[in-house]
C-alpha cells in the first residue's frame, strides 16, 4: 500500500489522530508534483536528499498498518466512489458494485418537516416492508431521486465499519453518511442527505453490495435561490480584489520569499463595522504577513471601494483578526489588529483615517506567544472596552515547549492575556490578578464573551485545540474562576470557535463550539486495535476528538447539557468558524460552518 | 564513542510525526481538504437540519472565518466569507424570501459607546428573542454590532428591553417590523428608520459553489528576496577539466543556472543566455551553469555545450552541491518547493542570493534585474512585496535555524555553519542553534569551536541532554576522558534512559582505565533499558576485551535475544569463538554473515583478522581486496592489507 497511487494513498486515517498513530503516515503520497506555473522538471528521487517525512514514511511502512478494518474502509470508500459515478450518470443500476442478489430497503413514506419559508423538505425512515429484490429496489430508488433533474455531487463518509470472514470470503458492514445534490427540474437547488447501512461481500477480489438500507433520508430543495454570490459585482472594480483577495495563500506562498512569513494555515479573518460613521457596514479583511490588510468601504447599493491606502490601515504585519470598536468612546470606530505577537491599536480620527497608537498593549512579561484571536467586552463595567487575546503556540524555532502534549489534553501552550482598558488609551495586562491565568497554558483558537448566568457580568468561553476548554465566570469583583468542568462545557476536543446563542428561545444562553468531525477518526477510535495506553478515559477523549461540533443547551443553575447529537449539529467536518445567526428571519438562529483544512494539488484526499 | 557526534534528533515518534506532518502541509499535501461548508436550519423544536446544498452555501474552498451583517440595509443578514485558498473572499447576499425583520442599534452613554455587552430582548407574538452586542465571535470574525431580530412574519414587536453594561435597564413598548431601531442609553425615545427593499436575483448556481483554485493568472518572473542570504559554497569540476569555486565569482553579479541535459527547456534557456551574454556582461553579470546530470551523462552535457556553443563555464554538480542546493531551494519560498530544473539564482558580488527564478528566465530579464542589485534596503523590500504597505510591529526575518539544521541533516555540516551563525546573530539565546553549530563544527573536526558551542547551548539550556552528550564526545575525542565522563553523567541526569550517553560514559571510563566502572555502567544501563539493543553488545565487547569471555558471551546472547539477527553482535560472537581458539567455527559464522549482510564492512574486517590468525594470509588478502574494492576509503582495511602484504 505504501507509496501507492491509488486512493489508498490518501492520508485520511491520519487526520483526527495524527499524533497517536504515526504508522498511518504510510499512506502519504510521494511528493512528485507537476509544476503548473512553469515548466520545471523534478530531479530523480535518487539524486536528492530526503526530508523528515520520507524517513518517517519508511519507518511507518516497515511497522505496518495496525488497523485492519481501516484497510477495508479504504477499499470500500473506493467502491462507493463508483456508486457516486452511477448516481451522477443517472443510472444507479450501472454501478458494478451492486450484487445481482442485492436486497434493499428504500426510504419509506416521507414525513413533513417543520415549515421553513423558501424550502421544501421531507424526511423518511427506511420502509418497514421486507427488503426488495434488486430490480424492485433500484426502481424505487430511481423514483426517490427523480426529483433531481440530475445529481451533480455524490459524496460519502463511512462512519462505521466492521469486517468479518465467512466461508465465502471477506464480509463487511458499514454505516455510510451520504450527500446527493443537484438542480431540480425547475432549476432549484436540491439535496438529499442521510444514512445508509450496507452489507458487503468480497467477490473475486472486489467488494459487492449485498444489502442496502436507506435508514434515514432527508430532502431539502429551494426553488428560489436563497443566497447570491455578489463578490464580483460588489468588489470587481477594485484591483486589490482580483490581485490580492481572490487568490488564496498558496499562490502567495509559491511566489514570495519565505522570510515574509506567509504560512499555509490561512488563519486570517474578517470583520464588519462602520469605520466612516455613515451608518452602513464596511469590511476589514485580515491578511498574512507581507500582504496589506484591506479596508473595503460600503458605498451603498452593495458597492465597496478599497480605501486601505487613504485610511492608513494597510498593515503588512501578519494579522489573524481585527476588532472594530469605539475603544476610546470618542464617537468613532477604532481598529484593533491581532498581530502575530501583539495586538495593535489604530485610532480613528473621526473621518475614517487611522493612526497607530504605539505601545497601547503591554504584556506583563516577555512573551513569545503567537496570537490567534481576540474578543472585546467591558468585563469590569467601568465603561471602557477590555480585550481578551488568545494565543496558540510558542513562536520561533527551537522552542523548548515542543508540540502539544499530551495530545488529548495539551497543557504546554502559551498563556492567553486579558488586557484591561485604563481609559487613557493604554491597556494593562491583568491576566495574573484577574484569575484568568488559571488553566491558561492551552492552544487557544477563539474566545467569546457571554453572560451565561445572567448576572449582568460578562463571562468568557475559550475554545482550545488538543484538550479542554475554559468557561471563566466573571465574579463581579474584577476576578474570574474557571467553571467549565462544573458547568459541563469542558468539551475535550479540537476546539476552534465559540458562539453564544439561544437556539430554542428559552431565554437562557446556549453555547456552540467548533470542533472536528472526522469519519476516519470515528472509525479508527472505534477499532479494537485502537487502545491508547491510559485506559477507557483516554480512549473516550480520543473518540471525542473526532466527534464534531458541540451544542450545549443552557439549563437552570448556570450549567449546560450536551445536545450536540440530539440537535443534529455535530457533523461540522474540520470546522473553523461555526457560528449562529438568523438567516431566514424567523427569530431562531441557523448555524453556519466554514470548514476544510488544507486543499492542495494532491486530489486523492477528499 | 563515535568520533563525530551525530546531530541527535529526538527519539520521540510523536515529535517526529509532527515535524513530518508540518512538512507535508507546507509542501503540497492535502489534509481534510475539499470539505463543503455547512448550513443547518433551525427546526424551531430544538433540532436543526442540514440544508447546505439547498441554501447554496456549501462552498468547497477551505473556509476559515465569516462575518455577518446587513450589508445592503434590507433587514436580513448577508455574509462575508474568508477562506484559505481561492476564492479567498466571498460576499454573499441574503435573498431568502423571508419574513420581515428589524435591526436594533445601540448608543451607550454611561456604558461603552458601542453598547458591547448590552443585552436586548425583543418580544413578538409568542417569541422572546435575546441577543447581545458582541465584538468577537466564531473564529477570527466580528459580526456587525447592529442586532438583527427576525420577527417570524409578525408585523410588530410588542416589547423591547435593553440591559446596558452600566446596569441601566430600559423597556420600550414596541415597534413595527421593517425598521432600523436606534436606542440611546438613558433616552426614552426610539429612533426609527425604514429598512430598504433589497435587490434579489442572480442566485448561486452549483458552478459558483465549486469555484476553487482560481488564480489571478498573473505570474511574476522570479522572486526577489526580502532578505538576501549567502549562497552555499561549492568547488566543482568544470567541463574543461578545471576546478572552480563560488568564491572565484565574487566581485560581480552571477547568474547561477541549474540544469540537466535531459531537460529541453533548460537547453532553450542556455541558448538564450548564450545569445544574451553580451548584454549580461554589460550589466555586470557573469553566468555559470551547473549540470545536475548523473556522472555517467557527462558526454550528453558535453554534446549540448558543444552544439549550443556555450562559452560560459559549465560545471558538474557533485553530491554536496545537490544536497546543499536542494535544501536551500526548499527553504527559499514560503511553500516548501523541491528543486526542479531549470532553476536560477541571481547573486550579487558578495555571493548573496538576491533573486530566485523557478523555471525559465531570459537574459533580458536577468540583465534588467541586475540593475537593481545594490539598491537601498527600502527599494529591495518594495520590490519583494507584492503590494505597498507598512510593517508596524514586525519585520520579515528568515529562519536560518531551520536551513542550518537541514543542511546538517543532509550531510554538508561545513555548509551549515554560515546559516547557523546568522541564526545565532538573530537570536543569541537560541540553544538549539548553538547545539547545531557545535554539531557542525564537531563533524568538521573543529573540536575547540565545537566545545564552545556545546557549552553555550548547555548554559542556555542546562537540561539539554544531547548537548551534554555531544560535548562529552568532543572532550573524549580531545583525550579528556574524565571531563567527558562528567558530561555523559549530566546527559544521563537530564535523561536517564539516554542509551547513547550510557554507552559513551562506559567508553570514557574504559579509556580512562576504569574498565570495571565501565562494565558496571553498561550493566546498569542494560538492566534499566530492557528494550535497548546496543548496550548489551557493548557490554559483551568490553568484557571480551578484559578477557572475561564467559560473561561476554552471556551479554552477547542477551543482545541477540533483544535485537534478533544483529550482524554486529553476531560478528562479536564469532570473534569470541576465535578468541577461544575455534578459528574454523568463527570463519564459518562470519562467512554465513557475509552471505546475509553483503555490504557489511566490519564483518569482512573480522573475517580478515580471523583468517590472519589462522594463518590463511591469502584468504585474508582476498577478503580485504574485496572490502577495499567496495569501500575504497576504508582506511583500516587498507592498512591491514598493507601490513600483510609485507
Amino acid at each position: 500500500m505504501a507509496g501507492g497511487q491509488s486512493r489508498a494513498a490518501r492520508p485520511v486515517a491520519v487526520r483526527p489522530i495524527l499524533a497517536v498513530c504515526a504508522s498511518a503516515l504510510l499512506w502519504l503520497t510521494p511528493w512528485a508534483r507537476a509544476e503548473p506555473a512553469s515548466e520545471r522538471f523534478p530531479l530523480p528521487d535518487a539524486s536528492r536528499p530526503g526530508r523528515p517525512i520520507d524517513r518517517l514514511a519508511e519507518k511507518a511502512a516497515a511497522s505496518g498498518d495496525s488497523y485492519p478494518a481501516e484497510a477495508a474502509a479504504e477499499e470500500l470508500h473506493a467502491s462507493l466512489r463508483s456508486l457516486g459515478e452511477a448516481f451522477r450518470s443517472g443510472d444507479i443500476g450501472a454501478a458494478a458494485i451492486l450484487a445481482d442478489e442485492l436486497l434493499g430497503r428504500p426510504p419509506g413514506r416521507p414525513g413533513r418537516e417543520p415549515t421553513v419559508v423558501g424550502l421544501e423538505r421531507w424526511k423518511a425512515q427506511a420502509a418497514e416492508l421486507p427488503a426488495l429484490d434488486r430490480d424492485r429496489f433500484l426502481a424505487q430508488i430511481g423514483h426517490t431521486v427523480s426529483k433531481f433533474d440530475r445529481i451533480r455531487v455524490a459524496e460519502f463518509h463511512i462512519t462505521e465499519v466492521a469486517v468479518g470472514t465467512a466461508d465465502s470470503g471477506q464480509q463487511a458492514k458499514t454505516q455510510v453518511h451520504f450527500e446527493l445534490t443537484g438542480p431540480t427540474s425547475s432549476d432549484g437547488r436540491a439535496q438529499m442527505v442521510g444514512d445508509w447501512s450496507m452489507a458487503w461481500a468480497k467477490s473475486g477480489g472486489s467488494w459487492e453490495v449485498r444489502e442496502w438500507h436507506w435508514d434515514r433520508t432527508a430532502w431539502a430543495s429551494a426553488e428560489q435561490a436563497l443566497f447570491a454570490d455578489i463578490t464580483e459585482e460588489a468588489l470587481g472594480k477594485n484591483a486589490s480584489y482580483r490581485q490580492q483577495l481572490l487568490p488564496g495563500v498558496d499562490e502567495w506562498r509559491s511566489s514570495t520569499d519565505a522570510a515574509l512569513g506567509i504560512d499555509v494555515f490561512g488563519h486570517h479573518g474578517v470583520s464588519v463595522g462602520d469605520v466612516d460613521g455613515d451608518g452602513d457596514a464596511d469590511l476589514y479583511i485580515s491578511q498574512p504577513s507581507g500582504l496589506p490588510n484591506r479596508l473595503l468601504r460600503n458605498d451603498g447599493d452593495l458597492q465597496f471601494t478599497d480605501v486601505t491606502d487613504v485610511s492608513g490601515t494597510g498593515a503588512l504585519d501578519s494579522t489573524s483578526m481585527s476588532v472594530i470598536a469605539d475603544v476610546d468612546n470618542d464617537g468613532d470606530q477604532d481598529l484593533v489588529l491581532v498581530g502575530a505577537s501583539t495586538p495593535m491599536l489604530f485610532r480613528n480620527d473621526g473621518t475614517g483615517r487611522y493612526q497607530i497608537a504605539p505601545g497601547a498593549f503591554r504584556f506583563a512579561g516577555p512573551s513569545r506567544a503567537q496570537l490567534t484571536s481576540a474578543a472585546m467586552a467591558d468585563y469590569d463595567r467601568d465603561g471602557n472596552l477590555d480585550l481578551y487575546v488568545c494565543a496558540y503556540r510558542h513562536q520561533g524555532a527551537g522552542s523548548a515547549h515542543g508540540p502539544p502534549a499530551p495530545y488529548h489534553d495539551a497543557n504546554n501552550g502559551p498563556a492567553n492575556t486579558l488586557f484591561r482598558n485604563r481609559g487613557d488609551g493604554t491597556f494593562e495586562d491583568v491576566t495574573q490578578t484577574s484569575g484568568v491565568d488559571h488553566n491558561n497554558r492551552r492552544f487557544s483558537f477563539a474566545a467569546s464573551w457571554g453572560d451565561f448566568d445572567s448576572d449582568g457580568w460578562p463571562d468568557l468561553y475559550v475554545a482550545n485545540d488538543f484538550g479542554r476548554n475554559n468557561l471563566y465566570r466573571n465574579q463581579g469583583d474584577g476576578t474570574f474562576s474557571d467553571v467549565a468542568a462544573s458547568a459541563g462545557v469542558e468539551d475535550i476536543g479540537a476546539g476552534m470557535s465559540v458562539a453564544w446563542l439561544d437556539h430554542d428561545l428559552d431565554g437562557r444562553l446556549d453555547l456552540y463550539v467548533g470542533n472536528m468531525w472526522s469519519s476516519a477518526g470515528q472509525r479508527i477510535t472505534g477499532e479494537p486495535a485502537f487502545a491508547p495506553a491510559g485506559g477507557a478515559g483516554l480512549l473516550a477523549s480520543y473518540r471525542r476528538h473526532a466527534k464534531g461540533n458541540s451544542l450545549f443547551r443552557g439549563v437552570t443553575g448556570g450549567s449546560f447539557e450536551d445536545v450536540s447529537e440530539l440537535s443534529g449539529t455535530a457533523a461540522g467536518r474540520w470546522a473553523w468558524s461555526s457560528d449562529a445567526l438568523d438567516l431566514n428571519g424567523d427569530g431562531y438562529d441557523e448555524i453556519y460552518i466554514a470548514n476544510g483544512y488544507i486543499t492542495n494539488s494532491d486530489t486523492q484526499d477528499l | 564513542m563515535p568520533l563525530s557526534p551525530q546531530r541527535d534528533g529526538t527519539d520521540d515518534g510523536y515529535e517526529a510525526a509532527w515535524a513530518a506532518i508540518s512538512e507535508w502541509i507546507e509542501g503540497d499535501g492535502s489534509w481534510s481538504g475539499r470539505e463543503r461548508n455547512l448550513c443547518y436550519v433551525n427546526n424551531r423544536d430544538g433540532t436543526f437540519a442540514d440544508i447546505s446544498a439547498a441554501s447554496g452555501l456549501d462552498f468547497i474552498e477551505d473556509g476559515r472565518s465569516f462575518a455577518s451583517g446587513d450589508l445592503d440595509g434590507d433587514g436580513d443578514l448577508d455574509l462575508v466569507i474568508k477562506s484559505r485558498n481561492s476564492p479567498g473572499l466571498r460576499i454573499v447576499r441574503n435573498d431568502w424570501p423571508a419574513s420581515r425583520s428589524a435591526t436594533v442599534r445601540l448608543r451607550g452613554r454611561e456604558s461603552n459607546r458601542d453598547g458591547i455587552g448590552a443585552e436586548v430582548r425583543v418580544r413578538a407574538g409568542g417569541l422572546e428573542i435575546r441577543r447581545t452586542v458582541r465584538a468577537g465571535s466564531g473564529f477570527l470574525s466580528q459580526h456587525a454590532k447592529d442586532l438583527h431580530f427576525g420577527l417570524g412574519g409578525r408585523s410588530r414587536a410588542e416589547e423591547l428591553r435593553v440591559r446596558w453594561p452600566s446596569g441601566t435597564e430600559q423597556v420600550f413598548p414596541g415597534f413595527p417590523a421593517g425598521k432600523q431601531v436606534t436606542v440611546v442609553e438613558g433616552s426614552g425615545e426610539l429612533r426609527l428608520k425604514e429598512l430598504t427593499a433589497g435587490r434579489k436575483g442572480g442566485g448561486l448556481d452549483g458552478a459558483a459553489t465549486d469555484r476553487i483554485g482560481e488564480t489571478t493568472g498573473e505570474r511574476r518572473t522570479g522572486t526577489w528576496l526580502v532578505e538576501p542570504l549567502p549562497a552555499p559554497a561549492w568547488t566543482l569540476k568544470a567541463l574543461d577539466g578545471s576546478t572552480q569555486t563560488l568564491d572565484q565569482y565574487r566581485g560581480s553579479a552571477l547568474l547561477l543556472n541549474i540544469w540537466a541535459s535531459w531537460c529541453p527547456p533548460c537547453r532553450a534557456e542556455l541558448r538564450d543566455l548564450q545569445h544574451g551574454l553580451g548584454r549580461l556582461g554589460e550589466s555586470g553579470v557573469s553566468v555559470a551553469a551547473v549540470s545536475v546530470d548523473e556522472a555517467a551523462a557527462e558526454d550528453a552535457v558535453r554534446a549540448i555545450v558543444g552544439a549550443e556553443g556555450l562559452s560560459f563555464p559549465v560545471l558538474l554538480a557533485d553530491v554536496r552541491f545537490r544536497a546543499a542546493y536542494t535544501t536551500l531551494v526548499r527553504s527559499l519560498l514560503a511553500r516548501r518547493t523541491e528543486l526542479g530544473i531549470p532553476t536560477s539564482l541571481l547573486l550579487d558580488g558578495e555571493g548573496m542570493i538576491e533573486k530566485v527564478y523557478l523555471g525559465r528566465v531570459t537574459a533580458d530579464q536577468v540583465a534588467s534585474d541586475a540593475g537593481h542589485i545594490g539598491e537601498s534596503a527600502a527599494s529591495r523590500l518594495a520590490r519583494a512585496l507584492p503590494f505597498p504597505g507598512r510593517f508596524f510591529e514586525s519585520r520579515p526575518a528568515r529562519d536560518y535555524t531551520r536551513l542550518g539544521a537541514e543542511l546538517l541533516e543532509v550531510g554538508v555540516p561545513d555548509l551549515s555553519v554560515p546559516y547557523l551563525r546568522k541564526a545565532i546573530q538573530q537570536r543569541p539565546s537560541l540553544s538549539s542553534a548553538h547545539y547545531d553549530l557545535g554539531t557542525a563544527y564537531a563533524a568538521t573536526a573543529q573540536l575547540e569551536a565545537a566545545r564552545i558551542s556545546f557549552e553555550t547551548a548547555i548554559s542556555l539550556s542546562p537540561k539539554h541532554a544531547q548537548a551534554h552528550n555531544s560535548l562529552g564526545v568532543v572532550l573524549g575525542t580531545m583525550g579528556r576522558h574524565g571531563d567527558a565522563a562528567e558530561r555523559f553523567r549530566s546527559a544521563l541526569a537530564a535523561n536517564p534512559s539516554y542509551s547513547k550517553a550510557i554507552a559513551n560514559l562506559a567508553t570514557a571510563l574504559e579509556r580512562a582505565g576504569n574498565a570495571a566502572a565501565a562494565a558496571d555502567t553498561l550493566e546498569r544501563g542494560v538492566r534499566a533499558n530492557p528494550r535497548d539493543t546496543g548496550l548489551a553488545n557493548r557490554l559483551g565487547s568490553l568484557l571480551a576485551r578484559t578477557g572475561d569471555l564467559t560473561q561476554a558471551e552471556t551479554w552477547f546472547k542477551e543482545a541477540l535475544a533483544r535485537s534478533g539477527e544483529d550482524p554486529e553482535t553476531l560478528t562479536n560472537l564469532a570473534l569470541l569463538e576465535a578468541q577461544r581458539g575455534n578459528l574454523n567455527a568463527a570463519k564459518d559464522q562470519l562467512l554465513r554473515l557475509i552471505d546475509n549482510h553483503e555490504g557489511n564492512a566490519p564483518v569482512r574486517m573480522a573475517l580478515a583478522r580471523v583468517q590472519i590468525a589462522s594463518g590463511d594470509i591469502e584468504g585474508a588478502r582476498e577478503t580485504l581486496v574485496e572490502l577495499v574494492g567496495r569501500e575504497p576509503a576504508h582506511e583500516p582495511a587498507r592498512q591491514l592489507l598493507e601490513s600483510i602484504g609485507k
